[in-house]
């Protein structure tokens, strides 16, 4: 038996492409840094739609259109649609597909953002702080000069360059890596030029390109590390939500599900299994990859995404505990609020409230760090250890953490900084592991017990409920209309919300968006109850096949 | 037999059976309180039979128990009809919630506080009624208890007679004699006696004692966390709500009680906050110790940080900067106050404040400026203010004056918190009632009432919550524009805000 086994870990090794470093090293500071930013404007040559000159055409051969990449990426970008002549000119724009982050830097003249440059006492400055512009826009904006206020000079609004790269908000750069050619000379050569005329391109490796400044954003771990460098936060880079941000108005930050929240995006990418077949099969053979099923994909990418998420959150925890976040970017002092439930303290007080019993026994009145990272690392923890023979343990550190947090108010600081760590490690070397090796039947069914027990045990709160209930749709969309009925508080509908009115840079005229809504997102975080959610689960468990 | 011997047997028996009467009823009484079958004062299960616990040594021990003061020819009310004091012991025990603190050690909440401060830690107390947090203000008490304490029959009493008026073993005989009328108050306080009769600072610091706190009777976040409500003492309210087991002394010989005097609502309210930030100060001081958590959260403003999250909540708007202020019920009254006798105390307390507005305050740094600061309050706390009306419209408008705050968009709040609007509406009640007994033809009074009633009704907690439940700003408008009223109809000339 133990021989079979091995020999199959041996083939499960084997048959998935090997994972290289993960371009651990662009996503820092120097990493950022090393190269020049390119605007948007570049991408469009190829990826708005239509292809003008010669050259691009020519360039383009049969990989466009249909074939190996989309060509349209920007216009899904901006939920516009071309004309049918297939001009230049964008004839429709609907403002429920426009991905969010075009918005994100536009957000910064929002009535709110006003409110909070107020509250902030920079009124009406807030597009001109790094603070902001960390991860609203797609600069490494520690680079950028600032005047004696702390903020960078107005004049950006006429220079070009940096005003095309500020307002494009989170553009492609930010995901996809700095662009342009490095400083240093003796550097490979910038992926903006070398995607585009070197031929064997798609066949290089993720760490190959990632010498060219591409990030990997097809390996779950390093797009997960992406993402959540703004959507969780980033002491290194200055991506920090602080308390006094949302003491100001900054709408809380929904808990972060990788998948999920791709599924809000408009998709301007195509998925490996939805390429032609001729092309997988020719990258296959010059590769040697054999991509995995999208369904095995999908458990997969959400068990490793929480770990990471777990994992990145825990570093910010300990950087900001450690003070090691830049001062000039980040203006927080320990204890950060910000780290810790926000729901904790943020609750009207109530008689026999359900809050009560859920805290640390023996620890009450003590708050715990933001709580819904763990939940679905603990089901990954759950999951990735069901295969060994050994007794189910809790997740690593876990509890370490969760001492160090409530021995004093607000963490015994020392002891917090080392469990976080630790934990952050542990989390970090299982994420590997798990990405590493096919899902056995046996694991499959943890995933699903697993969420179901936690879904109808214990008491959780909001966040986490709705990370429970997502990883369910997830797994099995066919129930969504299920969910719907049980579960409508806990959706995330990034494409709802109220209409605005945002400048459009460079113009006097405005363009009408559609953000989110705090008068919808804040009064079901006040209304959750625990016990409500447990009997929809258990709804969802009983319709269950045994 | 002689007739007189019939009688002299006759009245032997009955003695004898009184005297066999009297035995029974006494070991009745004390097997039922052992057995638990005493009668209930409260809605509360009986407490569960258990074996007799051993009688403790009480030598040491100046407490005598409430039971004491009880006799029908003391003050069981055998001598009502001399004053309302003989029957103090039957108004405590009927009327008095004193009388119910034991009790309430026993209900099932008390239980689940117990449970979910001890779980898990070394040396949990079995029970409320065992530990010695609770006690300490739950039960009467000599000195402060640590730990867990033995099972003690006396506790029953809950807030007894000696809790307040002092451990009785010494004076108990001695009071009852003459002399004791014209005994200097210096021996009185030799023999344990604690003067609530002539003096209403003395008065107030009792109560604070408990109801703010001290040394071994500190309701900090960890114990309200766990299910304790929060304590918000303001004598003058306290008092007029008490059930009173006195009646106000205004003879010939003794010195006239201060309840007699017509601005008795005003005298209190001044007394109480002087002894409230006394008891206060006190209390921060001892939570300064290393044993102790740090930061102590109960030091700072509740409702800043529970409440729910609103868009646009007004908590933004008075220029929020994320942090929780310093905030103390018991010294909201007296900050920033900006008379001659008082700047002393302003500057020391705004040294403590910010100390206390560090993201995490030094403790001996904190020590040091809370000591100070006591030391500052003593000089104003013995001072004696005569309450003219003019005095009294004074008050009133320094008081809406100090605690008015601007909000980033220009509005002027009546407060800066539900904290500081409560105890401003406080204060103006104690003043219009004051007021009224000065000047009752004066028709202001009915306006000014009207409009704290308005303040009222939107400062009380909608049913169900231990919270304001409402960041709107439109609550907080209200009641601004009433405050606003008031000014005005105290000082027609005052700018409008």
């Amino acid at each position: 038996m133990r021989s079979v086994s091995a020999l199959l870990l041996l083939l499960a090794a084997t048959t998935l492409p090997a994972q290289e470093p993960r371009c651990q090293s662009l996503l820092t500071r120097e990493g950022l840094s090393q190269r020049t930013s390119l605007p948007t404007g570049n991408c469009a040559d190829c990826h708005a739609g239509s292809t003008r000159s010669a050259r691009v055409a020519a360039r383009l051969g049969n990989l466009a259109g249909e074939k190996w990449i989309r060509g349209d990426e920007i216009l899904i970008w901006l939920g516009e649609t071309l004309s049918a002549d297939n001009t230049q000119n964008p004839v429709t724009r609907d403002l429920s597909a426009v991905d969010r982050h075009a918005q994100a830097w536009t957000s910064l003249k929002s009535p709110l953002a006003e409110q909070m440059a107020v509250v902030l006492g920079k009124p009406g400055q807030l597009h001109r702080d790094r603070a902001c512009l960390a991860c609203h826009t797609s600069l490494p904006v520690y680079n950028l000069t600032v005047d004696p206020d702390g903020l960078i000079s107005e004049d950006y609004q006429h220079q070009p360059q940096l005003a095309a790269l500020l307002t494009a908000g989170v553009s492609c750069e930010g995901c996809h890596g700095t662009s342009g050619e490095a400083k240093d000379s003796n550097q490979p050569r910038g992926w903006g030029s070398a995607h585009f005329s070197m031929e064997d391109w798609r066949f290089l490796s993720p760490a190959e390109k990632c010498s060219h400044g591409y990030m990997d954003v097809r390996s779950v771990i390093p797009r997960t590390k992406i993402c959540v460098s703004c959507h969780v936060g980033n002491a290194e880079l200055g991506r920090v939500v602080t308390h006094e941000m949302y003491a100001a108005g900054h709408p809380p930050l929904p808990p972060f599900e990788l998948q999920t929240f791709e599924q809000q995006m408009p998709k301007h990418w195509k998925e490996y299994s939805e390429k032609p077949k001729a092309l997988r099969q020719e990258f296959e053979t010059r590769t040697g990859a054999a991509p995995a099923e999208p369904t095995e994909i999908k458990a997969r990418e959400l068990l490793v995404s929480a770990l990471i998420t777990w994992s990145e959150s825990l570093k910010l925890t300990a950087d900001l505990a450690e003070q090691k976040a830049p001062a000039d970017l980040v203006r927080s002092a320990w204890p950060e609020f910000a780290q810790f439930d926000c729901y904790a303290c943020h609750h009207d007080l109530k008689h026999d409230g359900w809050r009560q019993q859920a805290q640390v026994k023996g620890r009450p009145g003590r708050p715990r760090l933001v709580p819904w990272p763990a939940t679905l690392a603990e089901l990954a923890w759950q999951v990735g250890s069901t295969n060994s023979n050994e007794p189910a343990t809790p997740l690593s550190g876990l509890l370490q953490v969760q001492q160090a947090t409530v021995s004093v108010p607000f963490g015994d600081t020392a002891a917090l900084i080392t469990a976080a760590r630790t934990a952050a490690a542990a989390a970090e070397q299982l994420a590997a592991q798990i990405e590493n090796t096919r899902l056995t039947p046996r694991q499959y069914q943890a995933i699903t017990a697993s969420l179901l027990k936690m879904g109808t045990a214990g008491t959780v709160d909001y966040d986490s409920a709705r990370q429970i209930a997502w990883s369910w749709l997830l797994l099995n969309p066919a129930t969504a209309e299920q969910q719907t009925k049980l579960f409508p508080q806990l959706f995330l509908q990034l494409h709802q919300g109220r209409e605005e009115s945002d400048p459009i840079p460079g113009s006097t005229e405005k363009v009408t968006v559609i953000r989110v809504d705090p008068a919808l997102s804040l009064p079901p975080i006040a209304g959750y109850q625990p016990q409500t959610f447990r009997a929809a689960f258990e709804t969802i468990r009983q319709s269950q096949p045994d | 037999m002689t007739q007189r011997q019939t009688s002299l047997r006759l009245l032997a028996a009955a003695t004898a059976a009184l005297l066999v009467c009297c035995l029974t009823v006494v070991i009745n009484h004390t097997q039922a309180q052992d057995s638990g079958t005493a009668p209930n004062r409260s809605n509360t299960p009986p407490r569960p039979s258990s074996a007799v616990p051993p009688i403790p040594d009480k030598s040491a021990s100046r407490l005598v128990g409430a039971a004491s003061c009880a006799a029908a020819s003391c003050h069981g009310g055998g001598r009502r009809i001399e004053g309302l004091h003989f029957a103090a012991s039957l108004v405590w025990a009927g009327r008095d919630p004193h009388a119910s603190a034991w009790d309430v050690l026993n209900t099932p909440r008390s239980a689940a506080m117990v449970d979910l401060l001890g779980a898990g830690q070394p040396n949990k107390p079995p029970s409320a009624v065992q530990d010695a947090r609770c006690l300490n203000c739950h039960a009467t008490v000599e000195q402060p208890l640590a730990g867990t304490v033995p099972v003690d029959y006396l506790h029953h009493d809950g807030v007894g007679c000696e809790a307040c008026h002092g451990p009785a073993r010494d004076w108990i005989g001695p009071h009852v004699t003459v002399e004791w009328k014209t005994t200097p108050q210096t021996a009185r306080a030799a023999l344990g006696y604690v003067d609530l009769a002539g003096s209403l600072n003395q008065r107030a610091r009792k109560c604070a004692e408990c109801h703010v706190g001290g040394t071994g009777k500190d309701v900090s976040h960890d114990l309200i966390a766990a299910g304790h409500p929060r304590l918000d003492y303001e004598f003058s309210t306290f008092h007029s709500n008490y059930p009173k087991h006195w009646q106000p002394r205004a003879t010939a010989t003794a010195p006239a009680d201060p309840e007699q005097s017509p601005t008795f609502t005003l005298d209190a309210w001044q007394a109480g906050r002087f002894a409230a930030a006394e008891a206060c100060l006190k209390l921060l001081e001892d939570r300064t110790s290393d044993e102790r958590p740090w930061p102590e959260l109960a030091e700072y403003s509740c409702f800043s940080c529970h409440h729910n999250l609103e868009e646009r909540s007004w908590y933004q708007q008075r220029r929020s900067t994320g942090r929780p202020g310093w905030e103390t019920w018991a010294l909201t009254p007296l900050r920033n106050s900006k008379q001659t006798e008082m700047l002393p105390l302003t500057a020391a307390l705004q040294s403590l404040a910010d100390h206390m507005n560090t993201p995490v305050p030094d403790r001996t740094l904190v020590k040091q400026a809370a000591v100070s600061s006591a030391a500052a309050l003593v000089p104003v706390m013995n001072q004696h203010q005569l309450w003219t009306p003019a005095a009294i419209d004074q008050l009133c408008l320094e008081q809406i004056r100090l605690a008015r705050r601007t909000t980033t968009d220009g509005k002027i709040l009546a407060a800066g918190s539900w904290d500081e609007m409560a105890q401003l509406y406080l204060a103006l009640r104690a003043a219009s009632i004051a007021g009224n007994s000065l000047a009752p033809d004066d028709t202001r009074q009915q306006q000014i009432a009207a409009q704290l009633e308005i303040i009222r009704s939107k400062l009380l907690f909608l049913p169900g919550f231990d919270s304001p439940g409402n960041s709107s700003i439109d609550a907080v408008l209200i009641v601004s524009d009433a405050v606003n009223h008031i000014e005005q109809l105290l000082d027609p000339k005052a700018p409008q805000p």
